[in-house]
């Protein structure tokens, strides 16, 4: 892990998959990649993710120096993702061109197909849009 | 004549059933990271009192070899999945996607590196996916 950045699983959210999974790859891509150091630092406020036909849902608060992954929604996220699972699964796997979304990539054109469809919301923007693209960088697996 | 789950047999049929699945051989052609184990916990239902386990040698989009061992021996695969026998039901039957499976804490990453598995989520989905071409007989729940 770099410099004193940390990234916790609350004892309450151990048997949350969807919690253990994020916060694993979190964990993971922050050590093979210390350069995402700085956009973890960026990621500031809450984020809720709500994968509606696994029925299971996480809270990710940061502060810029931890990240604590929590059940369930917990207050008033900044910013709240929902959709299926699938999707919620392609937000680490989106095609990015330069620092941009690459929007000839082929999960970058289903996510675009399921927000257009509702399939995929996203709560929060435009306020939470540095969270939600700091979030994107430091999760993807590209 | 349906083959019983798990046994070495199933194992094997598991190996062809990968090995003449397109989609795994389309979507896992760039996989070069070792063997994955499924680990299945200990089930009286199975006539089994300890962990039994499937490593599979994939490569390239094939699967090289296909082995029915102990779950103590699955541990030195580089992705090693654990799941009670109800849930690899589900999953290996199509009646649950593999990754919301794992949302659902049914599926657990034992080992491995999960930035790659969720890389190559189409082949594990399709991985599993075999397994529905494999005329089974499976336990009483």
């Amino acid at each position: 892990m770099a410099g004193a950045l940390s990234v916790e699983l609350d004892p309450g959210a151990e048997d949350n998959g969807l919690a253990g999974m994020l916060s694993t790859l979190m964990r993971t891509n922050l050590e093979d990649h210390p350069e995402r150091a700085l956009r973890f630092a960026s990621m500031k406020g809450s984020l809720a993710i709500f994968a509606e036909d696994a029925e299971v849902a996480v809270t990710i608060t940061c502060d810029g120096q931890r990240a604590v992954f929590r059940d369930g929604i917990v207050g008033i996220p900044d910013l709240t993702i929902r959709g299926g699972f699938e999707q919620i699964g392609d937000l680490s796997r989106m095609e990015t061109l330069g620092a941009l979304p690459d929007p000839r990539g082929p999960v970058n054109r289903s996510m675009w197909r399921a927000l257009r469809g509702g399939v995929l919301r996203v709560h929060g923007l435009p306020r939470a849009l540095p969270l939600l693209l700091a979030f994107g960088d430091v999760m993807a697996v590209h | 004549m349906a083959i019983r789950f798990p046994s070495t047999e199933w194992t094997h049929a598991f190996r062809d059933a990968v090995n003449a699945n397109t989609t795994y051989a389309q979507h896992g052609k760039g996989w070069t990271h070792g063997k994955v184990a499924y680990v299945i916990k200990a089930d009286a239902r199975l006539g089994t009192d300890h962990d039994m386990a499937m490593v599979l040698d994939l490569h390239e989009g094939k699967c090289r070899g296909a082995e029915y061992v102990d779950g103590a021996a699955a541990q030195s695969a580089d992705f090693v999945i654990t799941a009670e026998y109800p849930k690899w039901r589900e999953v290996l039957s199509g009646e649950v996607d593999p990754t919301k499976a794992m949302m659902q804490n049914k599926l657990k990453l034992e080992k491995g590196h999960l930035p790659t598995l969720v890389k190559y989520v189409l082949a594990s989905k399709a991985l599993v996916g075999s397994a529905t071409a494999i005329d089974t007989d499976y336990p009483a729940l």
